[in-house]
């Protein structure tokens, strides 16, 4: 089988500036995959493990990706591919997707696909019913559990992790599967793998090599503003002899506020 | 085109739910910016029975699909049946709520009709003629305003964005279409409430538990215990999700769940930025910590600084109290 | 900040995704962990449970093979990645390098450098596996710097030696699988009438127990070895008979970068925890963080950090290379160690009261900090090398056998 993993590189931490031109700006933080697509990657690291076949991770953005495809090798991906082409910067999450579905139309053997809930800087959770979309596939979001993936009868079977309910859902393959946290345990690049991801051909693709015409690529949405989340007011502390009477002080507190 | 402003509505056992009673009165006050009428949009198996309730609330329209297919959410039969409708009626706006179906649905929907999508947004209004809206990203760090250039612009919207519309009797009609042709290639095996869950980004009252309580075991003993006596639910932090004190599903913050709570009473959470994200829109928020100089207490209405072990059985006591009396 | 950045003249991509391996393992599987362990270990009765899982993982990672050929069961990377491992380990804690600093610095590497094929493939594949774990024997009760006053005596009979004695303040004693054990040959040849053994447990007549009431490294397993007449097959000799002394020096070499790297990643963990509490922390009206003498502390931290990793990777660099580094390895050593006890000091002194709880981890790093100026050469021992060193006193020797320069095609194959 040929699972294709689309991953995202992250600030690892989100305390991102805001520029004066109202573009986000992460220097200084350290890139990292972002934690659903961790769980893409192993998701299909095992279904592969277990089916045969190969594992394809997929980066769209700039060379600065690059350490994020690196990172999917060495913990065993058996190819990678950077979508890399100035014409295909801030298309947004559709855009993306678009680009995601000529990728997948390019490799095409493809079984299944696999990606992140959302990515944990924009947090849109667009990308993977989108790609679903554009490639005409079912798609299966919030899988939390793989029950059955078999390519062979272009079957797959999974749970789904709703707010307060499971979901078991089938569907026929290729399907795009779309990861949630827990769903697996992400496994440790291996060492061996590292020193050969390093050395790894990754070649790079442009929207021209995907036959796409960026006009169509357009993003439908645009920022007219970005501010940081408003201060909160000062609050104030309660205080007492004892944890009883700090108890006390703060329910009343709250009654009197009417917040119980 | 038409200048309307669709609602997806939702129900359960027949009763609409809180978030479409929110966008009813959202989707009417944008159309009364934009000169357009308000309509809602049902998928359902027992469309016809949901329509007229949508109608009582003073709507002029109602687009209803009836299918047994549409008894449970598939991504192909929802937006197989509302593309449909879409391109026949062609709105100018459609809002959603903002759980996980509807952001699943939202985002297939947008590239299938081509539309703009402001995807778990915070906020919509119309401002010189045109939709913005509001979505908070980067972990909340960054709210964003987002404005659309596209003919069709789709929102999913958290709570607590608008009050719900309460029912004002009408005589709109409604518009049956038909379900369309779609692929069948999904199919809902089954659906299990899950046991205990409890549908925190619902709540109005969440006391949440972090590392300082020392121990799992201390977790299980204060915190549902305290929730118990508010009334509200309980979550965690990462770090002790991590620890496998507690189920990821319980994890507030980033990578868990967004809240925004009239309460939340975080107890021995540091207050690490990832939670920070996923609480800090919370109307009151209470702190309580040994350490006075935990970023908790940045964020924190009231703050108590102490031995959350001493502090929430006494806290659980004082509540009791109080609701007896 | 990032402080491992610009270290380009040493470092390369492969080396920043082994750190950011190593420190993913440590900050998921020990950190969220290592105030309990710490304590329980301080009980007389703890049966130090955490101990084996910890290592079966970092044998899975592959780490307790770093630097060793794939051929002999290692991950085939340098000895600078060997000190990048070290430096991640004890940034979360002290016990885990120990692991490192023995396992593969003192023992393996030991028998990569000196033992035959044949060890190397009995010994050495299963510890670059981290199938088995490896220990190295050299302290007696009443012989630590004076390596020349130990007791301990091995005497030739037929294919086997006779092993007497007693080592103390082993690392992984009730732990390890093989031990690295010097002990006198010929007494009358003093440094050349000693030899080096490799020690199975199993073997009869191996007895171990454990050291409790340790200030620091309390998570780690410290105990004494007991040889009583145990019969050593003449095959387990490193070595010729008289080098003992040599590999025992030689293995230190090795050791001591590991403890030189490990301090390095102790003080950027206590420079990391004062950056965070002194921006989190107020007194008179602003984040302690403004004040003059706390970012005095601050940047000598930063001073230490930058010299002793700067040191650290001159030693691996030339390790790589294949040249004699005792000299700028216990440079290494004593700046890196010394240093790391006094920014933990610092760090507590940041924190004010907080640091002397255990509610911050800045109390452990000094207590683990203190060790690593005595064990594997005293700050002494390495003040007076340096001198002796410098007046040409002391030169850095070839020995019969050198530590092999890093090959990275042919420790792939």
């Amino acid at each position: 089988m040929h699972a294709v993993v689309f991953i995202k590189q992250v600030p690892q931490q989100n305390s991102v500036k805001i520029t004066p031109d109202k573009q986000i700006d992460a220097s200084g933080i350290e890139p990292i995959i972002s934690l659903f697509d961790e769980y893409a990657i192993e998701e299909a690291l095992l279904q592969v493990e277990k089916n045969g076949g190969k594992v394809t991770v997929v980066t769209i953005g700039g060379e600065e990706q690059i350490d994020a495809l690196r990172k999917a090798l060495a913990m065993g991906a058996d190819q990678a591919i950077l979508v890399n082409d100035p014409a295909l910067r801030n298309i947004g999450s559709l855009g993306a997707a678009k680009v995601g579905a000529a990728v997948v139309r390019k490799l095409g053997d493809v079984d299944v696909v696999f990606c992140g809930k959302q990515s944990t800087d924009d947090e849109t959770a667009v990308f993977g019913p989108a790609v679903a979309r554009y490639l005409d596939m079912p798609v299966l979001s919030y899988v939390y559990k793989v029950h059955e993936l078999d390519p062979g009868a272009k079957r797959v079977v999974v749970d789904r992790a709703m707010e307060t309910t499971t979901e078991t859902v089938e569907a026929t393959l290729p399907a795009v599967l779309t990861t949630v946290k827990d769903l697996n345990q992400p496994r440790y690049p291996s060492l061996l793998k590292i020193k050969k991801a390093q050395k790894a051909d990754i070649p790079r693709w442009t929207a021209a090599d995907l036959g796409l015409n960026t006009a169509e690529l357009a993003p439908k949405v645009t920022y007219l503003d970005r501010v940081p989340p408003p201060p909160r007011p000062k609050g104030s502390m309660i205080d007492g002899g004892s944890a009883q009477e700090k108890a006390r002080k703060l329910v009343d507190v709250l009654v009197n506020a009417q917040v119980i | 085109m038409a200048n309307e402003v669709w609602l997806l509505a939702e129900a359960h056992s027949g009763e609409l739910t809180a978030a479409t009673k929110e966008l009813i009165s959202k989707a009417q006050e944008l159309a009364a910016a934009l000169g357009g009428q308000p309509a809602a949009l049902v998928l359902s198996s027992n469309a016809a029975q949901v329509a007229e309730t949508l109608l009582s609330y003073g709507l002029p329209k109602v687009y209803s699909v009836e299918n047994p297919a549409l008894e449970h959410y598939t991504t192909d039969a929802f937006v197989g049946a509302a593309a449909a409708l879409i391109r026949q009626h062609q709105p100018c706006v459609l809002l959603t709520g903002a759980s996980l179906q509807m952001r699943d649905f939202t985002a297939a929907l947008a590239a299938d009709v081509d539309a703009g999508l402001g995807s778990d947004c915070t906020g919509v209004a119309v401002r010189d003629g045109h939709i913005v809206a509001m979505r908070p990203s980067h972990g909340a760090n960054v709210i964003n305003t987002l404005g659309f250039n596209s003919d069709l612009v789709i929102i999913s919207l958290r709570r607590q964005v608008a009050p719900e519309a309460q029912p004002a009797g009408g005589s709109g009609e409604v518009i049956r279409g038909q379900f369309p042709q779609v692929a069948q290639r999904m199919r809902v095996v089954k659906v299990e409430d899950k046991s205990n869950a409890v549908n925190l980004a619902d709540s109005q009252i969440i006391v949440s538990g972090g590392r300082g309580l020392g121990s799992a075991e201390n977790y299980e003993k204060l915190v549902p215990t305290l929730a118990q006596a508010f009334n509200g639910a309980y979550g965690a932090s990462r770090a002790i999700v991590d620890a496998g004190w507690v189920p990821y599903e319980r994890q507030v913050g980033q990578t868990g769940k967004t809240v925004s709570p009239k309460l939340y009473v975080a107890c021995g959470i540091s207050g690490a930025i990832q939670h920070l994200a996923g609480m800090r829109n919370s109307g009151t928020i209470v702190a309580i910590n040994k350490d006075p100089d935990a970023p908790i207490f940045k964020v924190a209405t009231y703050g108590l600084v102490g031995d959350v072990n001493e502090l929430l059985p006494a806290l659980t006591e004082a509540v009791e109290q109080k609701t007896r009396s | 900040m990032d402080f491992t950045a610009n270290y380009d003249m040493f470092l390369t991509e492969e080396h920043e995704m082994l750190r950011q391996t190593v420190r993913q393992f440590a900050e998921r599987e020990v950190q969220p962990f290592i105030r309990d362990w710490d304590r329980e270990g301080a009980k007389d009765e703890s049966d130090m449970a955490h101990v084996r899982p910890v290592l079966k993982r970092m044998g899975e990672l592959g780490l307790l093979g770093i630097c060793i050929p794939e051929r002999y069961g290692g991950a085939g990377m340098d000895y600078l990645s060997l000190a990048i491992v070290c430096e991640e380990l004890e940034r979360i804690d002290t016990f885990l390098r120990v692991v490192i600093s023995v396992h593969t610095g003192l023992n393996s590497l030991a028998i990569f450098q000196w033992g035959s094929d044949e060890q190397k493939q009995k010994y050495l594949v299963p510890q670059a596996q981290g199938v088995k774990l490896a220990g190295y024997c050299l302290t007696e009760p009443n012989a630590g710097t004076d390596v020349a006053g130990m007791q301990s005596t091995a005497r030739r009979e037929g294919d086997y030696y006779i092993l007497n004695g007693e080592k103390t303040w082993i690392s992984l004693a009730d732990v390890a699988d093989h031990f690295l054990v010097v002990a006198y040959t010929d007494r009358s040849k003093e440094r050349r009438g000693m030899t080096a053994f490799i020690v199975e447990r199993t073997f009869e007549g191996v007895e171990t127990h454990a050291i409790h009431g340790k200030l620091g490294v309390r998570a780690g397993n410290t105990g004494s070895v007991v040889f009583n007449n145990v019969r050593v097959p003449v095959a387990n000799r490193l070595g010729e008979e008289g080098e003992g002394f040599k590999i025992a020096m030689s293995a230190l070499d090795n050791g001591r970068y590991t403890v030189a790297a490990g301090a390095t990643g102790l003080i950027q963990a206590a420079l990391e925890a004062s950056i965070r509490y002194a921006k989190e922390r107020e007194t008179f009206g602003q984040p302690i963080a403004q004040h003059q003498l706390v970012k005095r502390m601050v940047s000598h931290m930063v001073r230490k950090l930058d010299t002793s990793r700067l040191l650290v990777y001159r030693a691996g660099w030339m390790k790589n290379q294949g040249r004699r580094n005792s000299r700028e390895t216990t440079l290494a050593k004593w700046h890196a160690t010394v240093s790391s006890f006094e920014a933990a000091d610092d760090a507590i002194q940041v924190h004010g009261a907080y640091g002397f709880s255990d509610e911050y981890p800045v109390e452990r790093m000094l207590r683990n900090a203190r060790g690593a100026v005595i064990y594997e050469g005293t700050r002494e021992l390495q003040e007076l090398l340096q001198a002796d060193f410098a007046f040409g006193f002391r030169e850095n020797n070839l020995l019969r056998r050198e530590l092999p320069a890093y090959d990275p095609a042919e420790w792939s194959e």
